[in-house]
């Protein structure tokens, strides 16, 4: 009776040091599936472009260099019967992306500052619709957009695309953004008002200069999304504005080799690089642009 | 002359008045505290006059001039806000030095006047330091600094010393007065800390529901209050109902006579009234028997029932069977108090002061 009494007055002593070593284990347990499964497409991504086999063999058998040789001479000398070469694509998929970086940002910055500072009509209407996207269907949004583009009388080339992809990088953009505004607390304009700032002056002086870390967090986020994007794009392209991940895809069902792993490896280098920036920015305040 | 003159200033929130028809005349050089409790206008008060935030109706004037929708950039004040409002990407000499930017002061003279103010706040050498690496009283006083960096004609200070601990807050208010005193600035603070208000201010405003409830000097609003409110809210104090009689005679619950200094105000001699005594002014007579006679005026024997003897000071709860007394002395005039010692408490005729009862309904 006694040791039974005395165990059940320790266990709140022991709950801290059992329990959540067991929901850790569980939790370990969770975490390693979801990041393997994460991690998987990466990992068969560089598997594959190191195969030495001709075809798209899983896993390979051996392994080499020859997929990287074969896609630098895609690059640098693209064959005749590729309507268009890597090195154009990356191009246009540069020239899109900083574009949709650029202005996604121009118009994140005050709408955020609109949304988070200011009571207005329509603001819960306008708050929907900046996140619509991320609840559209892609396939239906690149349909609606190409029979809208269509039917205009201008040719808009390659802002078929930025348009498209502002449209998907604005939600993370003006989150971003209206994140930073909602930190800063309305006394800091205030404080620069007192002193003489007019509010043009103490937005440039003292808003933005703080908002740094939101606008390039949503900066590099629409530069990353647009990089990337593929479904939408394939609706807008035109034989002259092909992005990466379109030129990608043309080429592996044209050609089915493991070159585009290798093409792949170096496109989600970019993108690593990218968010490595991201967080080297924003983590670390003291670093200065 | 006054410079700041508020009339009829009021600002309405939807249907709430958060300023009610104020009226105020802010004597030049003097510090003047905004004293209430969270929810009374002080800060919205405060707002208007530096043209944050609009009146509904009514003027302030500032030097002759109508500055009543005068944009805040364009008033020439200097202003600490709660948070302080340092701006973090910018160093110590940067924020002090922002309002001279602003007025295309020459670069020489900025530095100049921004090593001065260092001087001034006594923090030299710490110019180049990120705002964000200094303790909670530099940030205070670098705050203090670029408030009056461009030297304006009038300085608000909103709460500013609500985030420093106790012992820390007690020494800058010291200094901020004397600071104030040496500039000779018109300053204006908003605090809910009674003390706070009666170290610093050469006037003080209390305010309640939007209303100004007393304007006085410090110690004439202690001794004197207007109102219930008023006493209550500025020290401590005895606060007991009163009855009066047809003849004039005023009585405490219990229906013992008492004696006291000024009539009945003139105004609310029909209304409920109170009795203020302030502790210091109770005397604990000792050395008397149980159940001994007063034997003069305004004595009332009582019971010891609680003593907070702090060292320096000595506070005594007695027990007169229908209300308690707080009773304010030093360990040294009262040796020998015990609790259930029987005392008499005397009240002093010209400390007992009759005041108007708080009104129970809100105004509006």
């Amino acid at each position: 009776m006694s040791t039974q009494g005395q165990s059940v007055s320790m266990l709140p002593m022991r709950l801290p040091s059992t329990l959540p070593g067991r929901l850790g284990k569980v939790t370990t347990l969770l975490a390693t599936v979801v990041l393997f499964l994460a991690a998987l497409p990466i990992l068969t991504m560089i598997a594959m472009s190191f195969s030495a086999s001709d075809t798209l063999e899983f896993p390979p058998h051996a392994y080499s260099l020859q997929w990287y040789r074969a896609a630098w001479h895609t690059f640098v000398s693209p064959d005749a019967n590729s309507a268009l070469s890597m090195g154009t694509a990356l191009g246009t998929s540069l020239m899109v992306a900083v574009s949709t970086m650029l202005i996604a940002t121009l118009v994140s910055v005050p709408a955020a500052y609109a949304l988070s500072r200011y009571r207005f009509r329509g603001k819960p209407a306008v708050e929907q619709l900046v996140a619509l996207p991320l609840v559209y269907p892609l396939v239906m949004l690149g349909l609606s957009l190409l029979l809208v583009f269509n039917v205009l009388p201008v040719e808009l080339g390659m802002f078929r695309l930025i348009i498209a992809h502002v449209i998907l990088a604005l939600p993370f953009t003006v989150k971003n953004c209206a994140a930073s505004v909602a930190s800063i607390g309305p006394e800091f304009e205030e404080a620069a008002c007192v002193m003489g700032a007019s509010p043009r002056r103490a937005m440039i002086d003292v808003v933005l200069p703080l908002m740094r870390p939101g606008i390039l967090a949503g900066m590099l986020f629409a530069f990353i999304i647009s990089f990337n994007e593929f479904t939408v794009t394939f609706f807008l392209y035109s034989i002259d504005t092909m992005t990466l991940p379109v030129w990608l895809y043309s080429r592996t069902v044209s050609s089915l080799d493991p070159t585009v792993f290798s093409f792949a490896v170096f496109i989600v280098a970019i993108d690593f690089a990218l968010i490595w920036l991201l967080e080297k920015l924003i983590g670390d305040e003291g670093v200065a642009l | 002359m006054t410079h700041l003159a508020l009339q009829a200033v009021t600002k309405r929130f939807g249907a709430a008045h958060a300023v009610d028809n104020v009226d105020l005349a802010i004597p030049d050089g003097k510090l003047v505290c905004f004293l209430g409790p969270s929810g009374c206008g002080k800060t919205t008060l405060l707002r208007m006059i530096a043209g944050l935030e609009m009146p509904s109706a009514g003027s302030i004037t500032f030097a002759g001039r109508d500055i009543t929708h005068t944009p805040a950039n364009q008033r020439d004040f200097g202003m600490v806000f709660q948070s302080l409002a340092l701006f973090p990407h910018m160093t110590v000499a940067e924020n002090i030095a922002y309002p001279l930017k602003l007025r295309k002061t020459p670069r020489a003279e900025q530095t100049r006047r921004v090593t001065e103010l260092l001087e001034l706040i006594q923090l030299p050498h710490m110019a180049e330091r990120p705002v964000t690496q200094l303790s909670g009283g530099q940030r205070q006083r670098v705050a203090i600094a670029r408030a009056i960096a461009s030297s304006p004609k009038l300085l608000l200070l909103d709460e500013p010393l609500s985030a420093l601990d106790a012992k820390l807050r007690e020494a800058m208010q010291v200094e901020i007065r004397l600071l104030q005193q040496r500039l000779g600035i018109t300053t204006i603070m908003v605090t809910h800390d009674q003390r706070e208000a009666m170290t610093m201010a050469d006037v003080i405003v209390v305010m309640e529901k939007g209303r100004i409830a007393q304007v006085g000097k410090p110690l004439d609003i202690y001794r004197d209050p207007v109102s219930e409110f008023v006493a209550d809210f500025i020290g401590l104090g005895n606060i007991l109902p009163v009855t009066c009689d047809e003849r004039g005679g005023v009585n405490l619950p219990g229906g013992m006579p008492i004696t006291v200094a000024s009539p009945v105000r003139a105004s609310g001699a029909a209304g409920d009234l109170r009795l203020l005594i302030r502790p210091e002014d109770v005397h604990v007579r000792t050395g008397v028997g149980a159940g001994v006679a007063a034997p003069r005026a305004n004595c009332l024997p009582g019971t010891v029932t609680f003593i907070r003897d702090v060292g320096a000071s000595l506070e005594a709860t007695i027990d007169c069977a229908a209300f308690t007394l707080t009773a304010a002395t030093t360990p040294r005039e009262t040796p020998g108090l015990a609790l259930g010692m029987p005392v008499l408490a005397e009240l002093p005729v010209h400390a007992c002061k009759l005041i108007a009862a708080r009104t129970k309904a809100a105004v509006h």
